[in-house]
């Protein structure tokens, strides 16, 4: 248990100074876009705080992925550029930080929270305690496989090497990955974990912020947050590894900006507020399919409802120009994955479009068949809060639904929500339409959280107005009470994984899959080559992970064709591979495809070493100690080359 | 009455979360004939497990 403390509070630490130089970099780069005095177009102080967090994520993401493509994602660089920010930060704010001039809003906002707010936060702690352990824990499926292997990569290499058997995946914006990268670069995986937790309390905050900039009382803000925290699909990608939840926190902070836009000068916020969508949308690219009608929606109602004329043909100019504002923040936003992806894979528009051919694989899913894509379309809103499909990993909170009749008897008791709230929950709406019309069998709410997420703050201002209205204090308190259940079990299951997570973070290694992971590569020859058919990575070794073969010397692997069994041994050997692990639930074909240990020729030895009934180690060695004869893989090597170097490093 | 409606209401969709959630049911080691029953009932309607 000291073991577990020590290790998860430093790592937390660690997380929370590196955010809060992030905070630094966003505060400077708020400052350079909007202008001096920025923070008082907002309501509440925690929004300045929030968009600064998001920008400074989403802008040093870009920064650092390009450094990557570079080679030059080394630790004294990245040091030497954090070092900067924060003397940057130091110069320009030398006199003092005005937070915001309306300071006394946070004291005055607790002084105004109802008690069934301090029941729920209550709930609310315990979720967050227990998500805040499980996110030490084993990783699964997407995060073992890519989101945390492809940071422990660019870490190790310095430079933006594609993971094996991802190459074509790793075309996505690595903008949330980058961050992981630099906790690995100065601590390791515990420090990443901690860091995209942190990222999940942001998203938290922001939407906290987004009730408040559209006017909702401090106990909508509670009910916010209770929604947020129990919607099990945002629980489990923020406990996870994964990284969808950090470009939603980008999404809400790009809309808080937008909630600023005025007719009078609305360039400056509707550049920034393009800038974070488009990063947003980078880092998760299916919320390009929402984000955008949304943002439309919400400038228009804002140029309407601060507009100077009542003349169209103005109006129609000033949506113009702003157009031209909003797609100069997306290039801008896009330029990095730009850059990225011409120099690492000659393709300047992937995912999008290639110019060399092929087509946007990424994009042009279907998950289910007619028949049950059919279905799914006739249950949401339940199949997004009740469903548990394939892939879908968690739901949306059932409070969602919870909140539908308060909303409707309080605006019947007179609740007058803002205008934005009401707007917000109409854009959030048709942008699910939209998602159900262009993706309807892609079901997971982890691909439209920032759609899903824009009605929240009008249900829950409905439901504080019924809750605060009530005739009767004993409804409020079964209510309460129930929500309190519901949080309860929900750190109840995220509990569950205790003892599992305490032997992950200390190192322990539950699982023979980590036992097996962690024995790859020992008494290997200098160079050697793995050949890891496993999708799950992340828990190997750095320089087993560097020098496992890619998918493409695995496709020519398989089309040698060797006349034995003993051919298809020395074929191995030859081409370098030296050690295989095979994790048999996900990949039993190449049992199928290996020869039995003893059909070796004169020369070989072959090993089985098995780890679990699942996991298997095969080593080939030859009988006399000589490596194989072709130049294999260097990891120290990777270490100091850049990325187009690397082929030259790993030769066959 | 509204008010009645509303507590029942919000009981509905969160029991209906627990209930017909078989992480929550199972961990929860609940082995009760009702139980087992409105899960049967209930999940075949919203949830389609593991069919492509």
């Amino acid at each position: 248990m000291i073991d577990f403390l020590t290790i998860t509070l430093s790592a937390t630490m660690m997380a929370l100074l590196y955010n809060l130089i992030l905070s630094a970099a966003g505060y400077l780069f708020c400052r350079i876009i909007l202008g001096p005095g920025w923070t008082n177009r907002f309501v509440g102080g925690l929004s300045p705080l929030v968009i600064g967090l998001a920008l400074g994520q989403a802008v040093m993401g870009s920064v650092w992925q390009v450094m990557a493509v570079f080679g030059l994602f080394q630790i004294g660089i990245v040091t030497f550029v954090l070092g900067g920010i924060l003397l940057c930060f130091g110069i320009v704010f030398r006199t003092g930080i005005k937070w915001r001039a309306n300071s006394g809003w946070l004291k005055r906002g607790f002084v105004r929270v109802p008690v069934y707010g301090w029941i729920l936060l209550t709930g609310l702690v315990v979720v967050i305690t227990a998500t805040w352990i499980r996110s030490f824990g084993w990783p699964d499926g997407d995060a073992m496989a890519f989101y945390l292997a492809q940071p422990k990569l660019i870490a190790f290499t310095g430079a933006l090497t594609p993971v094996a058997d991802y190459e074509s995946f790793a075309e996505i914006g690595l903008f949330a990955e980058m961050h992981s990268a630099v906790m690995y670069l100065f601590s390791g995986e515990m420090a990443a974990r901690a860091w995209l937790w942190q990222s999940g309390m942001l998203l938290v905050l922001s939407m906290v912020a987004l009730s408040v900039e559209t006017m909702l009382p401090i106990g909508a803000s509670i009910l916010v947050s209770a929604t947020v925290l129990t919607s099990t699909a945002i629980l489990f990608v923020m406990t996870d590894g994964k990284t969808d939840h950090v470009g939603t926190a980008w999404a809400i902070a790009s809309l808080l900006t937008a909630l600023k836009i005025e007719w009078q000068s609305p360039w400056r916020p509707v550049f920034l507020a393009a800038l974070l969508a488009g990063l947003a949308g980078l880092a998760k690219l299916s919320f390009l399919v929402g984000l955008p009608i949304i943002l439309a929606i919400l400038t228009i109602d804002r140029l309407f409802s601060t507009r100077r004329t009542h003349h169209i043909n103005p109006l129609v100019v000033r949506v113009i120009a702003i157009a031209c504002v909003a797609v100069a923040g997306v290039v801008v936003a896009w330029s990095s994955l730009m850059i990225k992806n011409y120099i690492v894979y000659g393709e300047l528009f992937a995912p999008f479009y290639y110019l060399g051919g092929g087509s946007g694989h990424m994009l042009n899913q279907v998950w289910f068949s007619p028949e049950n894509t059919r279905w799914i379309l006739l249950t949401y809103p339940f199949a997004l809060i009740y469903g548990k499909y394939p892939m879908q990993a968690g739901n949306l909170s059932p409070l969602l639904l919870a909140f539908v009749p308060m909303l409707i008897l309080a605006w019947r008791q007179g609740f007058k929500p803002g205008r934005s709230s009401v707007t917000l929950a109409i854009a959030g709406l048709v942008s699910v339409c939209m998602w159900m019309l262009l993706r309807p069998s892609v079901l997971a709410p982890r691909y439209i959280f920032p759609m899903t997420l824009c009605v929240v703050p009008l249900l829950a201002g409905g439901a504080d107005f019924w809750l605060s209205k009530s005739v009767s204090r004993f409804a409020v308190l079964l209510i309460v009470s129930a929500i309190l259940v519901h949080t309860a079990l929900i750190g109840l299951r995220f509990h569950q994984g205790w003892p599992l997570t305490q032997l992950y973070a200390t190192n322990q290694k539950p699982d023979g899959l980590l036992v097996a992971g962690d024995h790859l590569g020992i008494d290997a020859y200098p160079g050697a080559r793995f050949l890891v058919a496993s999708y799950y990575k992340s828990f190997l070794e750095s320089k087993v992970l560097a020098c496992t073969i890619s998918s493409k010397e695995k496709a020519r692997l398989q089309q040698l064709n060797p006349a034995s069994p003993a051919e298809m041994w020395a074929c191995l050997y030859q081409n370098g591979v030296t050690d295989i692990m095979m994790y048999r639930p996900t990949h039993p074909r190449l049992l199928g495809q290996l020869p039995e240990v003893d059909e070796t020729p004169d020369w070989l030895d072959v090993t089985e070493e098995i780890y679990s009934p699942i996991v298997s180690v095969f080593r080939i060695r030859s009988h006399d100690g000589t490596a194989p004869l072709i130049d294999g893989c260097d990891a120290d090597c990777l270490k100091s080359i850049r990325f187009s170097n690397r082929v030259e490093c790993v030769k066959q | 009455m509204r008010t009645v409606f509303i507590v029942f209401w919000v009981f509905l969709v969160l029991a209906v979360n627990w209930v017909a959630d078989v992480e929550v049911v199972a961990k929860l080691a609940v082995d009760h004939p009702f139980i087992e029953f409105v899960h049967k009932a209930i999940w075949p309607y919203i949830h389609r497990p593991y069919v492509f």
